[in-house]
């Protein structure tokens, strides 16, 4: 079992209901984005077209963020997810610095959205989300151990997302990735990321 | 898409002032260690060296446990010395403070007990001597195993830091042995011409090395924004006024002059020993604020096209 996401470049439109859709499920504190959606111009002027690029954590295989961490706060689970154990984490910031696809925040001190008070986001994030300690996209853990997919994925406008089990052969992540030629990021720096995308051409 | 040349914002001034205090504490007590083992002149220089090192190391692992934000937690943090830079550095830095802390209680104060045991001595100085040295080195390569900081990916950073405390060692000592004598009647001050001598050839060195390290790191996009954010961007004013005229421009000078001087008197070399380390020791820190506060993250290659990652809050 290695869970694993599979995103069409194809499909995705750059909408950023993915975005969205995390922030309100793990109610994402203010400045920090657990899913971001990269935009760009491919080619060049009058042959050029919008490129639109979601980005989450990776949970790679072999992930640098673990290797650097001291506490051992950050690990790898057995079905795939790297995790943050909260209780451990001691706040060094190593592994956000170690992140090559930039996907790990921390904040120092809890702001409310709006200023005036704390909206009823707020109040649950304040529950979920400790200061000083290092966080970051856990492909929504709490939902899919209910068999739920993640939140970014059952949102996608365009069905751009897809999450499954990448050592199932027959799974739609794995069947994608094989037949449309799924590719990793940054695949030369050894992490061997479980999230995988197909091209848009 | 063009790259975005924020640094990183993750690590503040605490990390770099603890660089620098790890350096110059480690490279104090080197010092006063290689006089012991290879000198015969006064064991004033061995005795100041060894005195300052682990005090100064110490006060510098109070400004890391500030930058935490859970210090709390920093028992468990030896807990990955086969992966993790940090928990190597903690074991290290512990085993040189507990080693050196003992290396002063008997031999400089209150008891001078090693004084007549040179085998004993000797042995504790190779021991903690190797853990000085990774003392100042581990600093080096804790910043050079982040690859997407290409700045600080590369080998020469742990170099630059054992010269860089080497240099602020001898600053460190000079100033060291200066005090010392006002306090007590010990006359050193032609140790302070000699202190001055090494120096003034290792602020030689120390520049050639940070000028490859900058000339080096114009491959990478990432490195080469960084490099002009420190040559010609915010850091400038740092870098050149902190580090390489306070640093380098200014110790080199003095340590010049006072080669000219035929036989300059107590007072004139203990006011040489003082212009000299202020703002030497200044520079020290500063080199090490540049370094960390112009770390920019390499882009990610999407298919051809470098996209640089949002900078972290």
């Amino acid at each position: 079992m290695r869970y694993g996401m599979v995103i069409d470049l194809k499909r995705c439109i750059g909408c950023e209901t993915c975005t969205v859709a995390c922030k309100a499920a793990n109610q994402v504190p203010l400045g920090i984005l657990w899913n971001r959606v990269f935009k760009f111009e491919r080619g060049t002027y009058p042959n050029s077209r919008m490129a639109f690029f979601p980005i989450n954590c990776m949970h790679c295989e072999d992930p640098e963020c673990v290797k650097v961490c001291p506490t051992g706060a950050s690990y790898k689970r057995e079905d795939g997810l790297v995790l943050v154990d909260t209780g451990k984490c001691m706040g060094c910031k190593y592994c956000i610095l170690a992140c090559p696809y930039g996907a790990r925040n921390s904040f120092q001190k809890f702001e409310p959205f709006y200023g005036a008070g704390k909206t009823p986001l707020d109040e649950l994030a304040t529950c979920k989300h400790m200061e000083g300690v290092v966080q970051k996209c856990d492909f929504c853990q709490d939902r899919v151990e209910k068999g739920l997919e993640p939140a970014c994925v059952a949102s996608c406008v365009g069905r751009a997302k897809h999450f499954g089990d990448l050592d199932d052969p027959g799974s739609m992540v794995t069947l994608l990735i094989n037949q449309r030629g799924g590719f990793q990021l940054n695949p030369e720096l050894g992490t061997k990321p479980s999230l995988f995308y197909l091209p848009d051409h | 898409m063009e790259l975005v040349s924020r640094s990183q914002r993750v690590w503040g001034w605490k990390i770099p002032f603890y660089l620098f205090l790890g350096g110059l504490g480690g490279g104090c007590y080197l010092i006063g260690i290689l006089f012991d083992l290879f000198s015969s002149a006064n064991p004033l220089v061995s005795k100041v060296g060894v005195l300052l090192g682990p005090p100064i190391v110490l006060i510098g692992t109070l400004f890391l446990l500030a930058d935490l934000e859970r210090p709390g937690q920093v028992i468990r943090a030896v807990l990955r010395p086969s992966t993790s830079w940090i928990s190597r550095g903690i074991i290290i830095l512990s085993v040189f403070i507990v080693l050196g802390v003992l290396h002063i209680l008997l031999w400089v104060w209150p008891s001078d007990w090693l004084s007549d045991w040179a085998i004993l001595r000797k042995v504790l100085d190779v021991i903690n001597g190797v853990f000085a040295l990774m003392t100042i080195v581990y600093t080096g390569l804790l910043l050079g195993a982040l690859r997407p900081i290409p700045f600080w990916c590369t080998p020469i950073l742990p170099l630059l830091f054992l010269i860089s405390a080497f240099s602020t060692g001898l600053m460190a000592v000079g100033l060291g042995m200066t005090i010392w004598t006002w306090i007590g009647s010990d006359s050193g001050h032609s140790l302070l011409r000699m202190l001055a001598v090494y120096d003034t050839v290792l602020i030689l060195f120390e520049a050639l090395i940070v000028y490859f390290y900058l000339q080096g790191g114009h491959l990478l996009e990432a490195s080469r924004a960084s490099i002009h954010k420190i040559l010609r961007g915010d850091l400038a004013v740092t870098f050149w006024l902190g580090f390489v005229l306070l640093g380098l421009a200014l110790p080199f000078a003095m340590g010049i002059i006072e080669q000219t001087l035929s036989s300059p008197g107590t007072g004139v070399s203990f006011v040489i020993a003082i212009v000299i380390a202020v703002p030497g020791l200044t520079g020290g820190y500063f080199l090490r604020h540049v370094i960390v506060m112009g770390g920019i993250r390499a882009p990610m290659n999407v298919e051809g096209v470098m996209v640089s990652p949002l900078p972290e809050t």
